[in-house]
């Protein structure tokens, strides 16, 4: 009886998800297939497909969703053994280092990486001053820069997972290893490293999307000379008023990063599956 | 007696405050109008100086940050209800509106100011409350005078100088046009430009986002030169930076802002008094003063030091008044081509 | 000779966790100490670093002369985030309470439409829903904004709050029907304190992304309606304001502060 009572209690909120969150959803796609005369035509996509600056823009959407994937993993592991190893204490105090920059307003983190990235920033400065520069230069409105704001801010996307389940683990199994004299990259490679994996894979798909898809940062830090997706939604809305043309944008966006995403998801799957065997 | 906060109260009256702007018409005085201006110093200043003189009259102004190109998106998505009930533009979007037949003709004899207005601010669709004169904007204490455009890409001074923006922006669009006469083409033929960007994109200091973010960087010591009002080098002298303000050799692109009435507003009358009230002496003359120093459309209105300092009136009469009609036939495409050429 | 070999490589190891990690917690953080010390800034403008310290920006900030127009934009935030939290709390606990009551296939079949939002970037969600708005002959609203809030961030709700419900006892809740109360009674009773920490948790992130995000509310607000981080870039656009400094410092500390007792109410990471 109460596992039918479930339902009754799911039902809002799949009302909702469906009447306000596909719905809207389908509309769009119906709105991206709709020519000038409101006949059905793939006019919009053929058009952006067609066109190789296009498609290219698409591509270095993905490529930077995957480099700011590959750098999250590359300070977030580390966090996330560091978490591993501390006691109690420092472990509220990872905890909270990485909430903080997550619940940080979006503008505040991407005012901060202006000043960092500038001409006249800390970067730039001890740069020169270590001699590793002959002049001060800008990272502003280069992908580097892009990409370092990107990390920074999609960073706790990949740790918090990870430290979710590290946090719940059994210390055990890897004491045992411990005490069978296994080395430590042993150790981590056999026994913590697949204990993370489905959360590092989770935590990828959360950053692949926020990375991709975040307007502000992407215009602001990036500049107009890096153009994204997003930036194409918009202006085809805000300035040059094609409905149909932007709806086809998104849709196609939403398809590729989708495509990716199951991708990242089918893996997790897989490497879970070969854990179980 | 004692008012007590117990729990049901305390319930009750935040739901009631935090319920305010879901019954928005219940909150608002009847005679209230919504008025766009672009975000920013003309904001503040609509704010401060226009709504105060049109509260005179009993008109209660809010005032909404809207870019013009934003103005007219916004128009064109909820055609049904506008959702300004007056608009601040410029001639290029003002073309689009009325092709859309968004914005109404106004009746002149219901502004008492409208006598005062010299006669090029007069026009059908409502008064140009100022004329923006466009130029180069430049640090003098990093970067010689430039002489026009094309001495941006030429002098050696300003090799990773100078920032541009695309076609979205009114300001840039001018600029591009004056350069593009400059190399043979016009408002028509704008590959000149597009030749000259693609040979020389490195020569450049920045490609921005928005007339605006030019301003942050040049702040922040990023560029010394961009295109620029007259507005923006007045601004940026108010935060207490060096900055001087270049006509090109070729002439100063001008550009008037007017005030429309859009097609559906809540409120006609609300709308003329605050129309009235933005080419007012009274608004006028203070929005000729700094930090604004707004060219006044009133003719009553005496230049201020301010003003004269960049604009006399025989620079107004020689300025270039763009051609919006051809402009806004390629607009769509020169934004698409701009994009492709400066893409990295 | 191996002995020396596995010390390296132990040594390796632990310069990666700790050299690494820690400058990887050093970059997380950095940022949010630069914002806060450009934030007490004695310039007009904001450039690194600061040649003085004053609290001027803070006084402009509050100054209701000055800054009514961020003191609006943060009202607008904090109700439209109090709303959607509200909104978000109504159907993510119990749905997230459903879901943990049943089976396993069901639940798997039928979370991904609860959770999509959570992937799908808001920008292309805020543009249909502007697009269905106007099929519709509405305008923007501020309704719309609450609504659209509670769509993108009730997932958020939903997951903190399954979390916690996946460790209620079943039992207890059988119990109270046995005893004669009604489902409606027992879920509000017995099941709903028990979800509170879940909600607590989810409530906080869905307020903080609510009160942070821009792209729904720039596509579906009317134009009078301006919120906090739309306002603070135009701010950082037009001028590197330094009021932007004294706002991101102030949103700083009551951040640190709603964590750490938030963190000691309902940690977000249970430990064992």
């Amino acid at each position: 009886m109460l596992r039918q009572g479930g339902t009754a209690f799911i039902l809002p909120m799949m009302v909702m998800m469906v009447l306000c969150f596909l719905a809207p959803l389908g509309v769009l796609a119906v709105a991206s297939i709709t020519g000038p005369d409101g006949q059905v035509s793939l006019a919009n996509y053929r058009q952006f497909l067609d066109d190789s600056f296009a498609v290219g823009v698409l591509w270095n959407t993905i490529f930077l969703g995957l480099k700011v994937v590959a750098a999250v993993t590359l300070l977030g592991v580390p966090i996330a053994l560091m978490y591993w190893h501390a006691g109690p204490r420092w472990r509220t105090l990872i905890l909270i280092a990485t909430l903080l920059p997550m619940l940080t307003s979006n503008v505040v983190r991407t005012f901060a990486w202006i000043v960092i990235l500038g001409r006249n920033g800390p970067i730039s400065q001890s740069m020169v001053e270590l001699g590793l520069s002959p002049r001060p230069f800008s990272l502003l409105f280069t992908e580097t820069g892009l990409i370092m704001a990107l990390t920074q801010i999609e960073l706790p996307l990949l740790v918090l997972p990870i430290i979710a389940v590290l946090a719940t683990a059994d210390r055990r199994l890897v004491d045992a290893a411990e005490m069978l004299g296994a080395a430590r990259w042993r150790c981590f490679l056999t026994v913590l490293l697949p204990m993370m994996t489905p959360a590092i894979f989770a935590g990828w798909v959360l950053v692949f999307a926020s990375a991709t898809t975040s307007f502000v940062t992407h215009s602001v830090i990036g500049g107009a000379r890096l153009i994204y997706m997003p930036q194409f939604v918009y202006r085809e809305v805000g300035i040059l008023f094609q409905w149909p043309m932007a709806a086809a944008i998104s849709f196609l966006l939403l398809v590729s990063t989708g495509a990716v995403m199951i991708a990242l998801t089918l893996l997790a799957r897989h490497r879970r599956l070969a854990a179980c065997a | 007696m004692t008012l007590r906060l117990n729990r049901r109260n305390f319930v009750l009256g935040s739901t009631t405050l935090l319920a305010a702007p879901f019954i928005p018409k219940l909150a608002r005085a009847s005679n209230s109008i919504v008025a766009a201006a672009f975000p920013g110093t003309w904001e503040d200043a609509f704010r401060s100086i226009v709504a105060p003189i049109a509260a005179q009259s009993g008109v209660d102004v809010t005032i909404a940050p809207a870019l013009a190109q934003d103005q007219v998106g916004r128009m064109m998505a909820s055609a049904g209800s506008p959702p300004y009930d007056a608009l601040l533009v410029s001639p290029g979007q003002t073309a689009m509106l009325e092709e859309a037949g968004l914005i109404e003709e106004i009746d002149p004899s219901r502004l008492e100011n409208w006598d005062l207005l010299i006669e090029s601010a007069k026009t059908p669709f409502g008064p140009h409350v100022t004329v923006e004169v466009n130029g180069i904007a430049y640090n003098p204490e990093t970067v010689p005078t430039p002489s026009g455009y094309l001495d941006l890409f030429e002098n050696p001074a300003f090799e990773g100088r100078a920032a541009w923006i695309g076609f979205g922006s009114n300001t840039a669009t001018m600029a591009w046009v004056e350069l593009a006469k400059l190399l043979g083409g016009g408002a028509d033929n704008m590959q000149p430009v597009f030749d000259l960007l693609a040979e020389k994109i490195d020569w450049i200091g920045a490609i921005a986002n928005s007339g605006n973010a030019q301003q942050t960087m040049y702040q922040q010591g990023e560029i010394d030169v961009f295109m620029a009002s007259t507005g923006n080098v007045a601004r940026l002298r108010s935060l207490g930076l060096p900055c001087n303000f270049a006509h090109p050799q070729s002439g100063s692109p001008a550009i008037p802002v007017a005030i429309h009435m859009t097609k559906g507003a809540s409120n006609p009358d609300a709308v003329y008094a605050y129309m009235d009230a933005a080419i007012s002496t009274a608004a006028q003359s203070q929005l000729a003063e700094p930090p604004t120093g707004y060219v006044p459309t009133n003719s009553e209105v005496p230049f201020t030091d301010l003003i004269r300092e960049f604009v006399t009136p025989e620079t107004l009469a020689n300025a270039v008044y763009p051609d919006w009609a051809a402009i806004n036939r390629n607009r769509a495409e020169w934004t698409a081509e701009f994009d492709r050429v400066v893409a990295l | 000779m191996r002995d020396l070999r596995e010390r390296l490589l132990d040594a390796s190891y632990w310069l990666f966790v700790l050299g690494f990690g820690g400058f990887a917690l050093f970059y997380m953080i950095a940022p949010i100490g630069i914002a806060v010390l450009m934030s007490f800034t004695d310039g007009a403008t904001l450039r690194f670093p600061p040649q003085g310290y004053s609290l001027r920006w803070y006084r402009a900030l509050i100054d209701p002369m000055q800054s009514s127009q961020i003191h609006i934009a943060a009202w607008n935030s904090l109700s439209i985030a109090a709303w959607t939290t509200l909104g978000a709390a109504l159907v993510a606990a119990p749905a997230a309470y459903g879901l943990s009551r049943m089976r396993a296939r069901s639940a798997t079949a039928l979370e991904p439409v609860l959770l999509s939002p959570l992937v799908l970037p808001s920008l292309v969600y805020a543009l249909a829903a502007l697009l269905v708005i106007s099929n519709l002959g509405l305008s923007p609203a501020y309704g719309f904004v609450v609504a659209g809030h509670i769509v993108v961030f009730a997932p958020l709700m939903y997951r903190t709050s399954l979390a916690v419900a996946q460790q209620i006892d079943p039992s207890l809740a059988e119990a109270s029907t046995t005893l004669g109360a009604g489902r409606v009674r027992t879920f509000a009773r017995v099941t709903m304190p028990a979800l509170v920490p879940g909600v607590l948790a989810g409530g906080f992130l869905v307020f903080m992304q609510s009160m942070d995000n821009v792209s729904v509310t720039l596509f579906l607000a009317d134009p009078r309606t301006t919120v906090l981080p739309l306002r603070m870039f135009a701010m950082i656009e037009e001028s590197l304001d330094a009021r932007v400094g004294a706002i991101s410092g102030l949103l700083i500390a009551a951040t640190i502060l709603t964590l750490i007792i938030v963190q000691r109410l309902v940690p977000f990471v249970r430990r064992r």
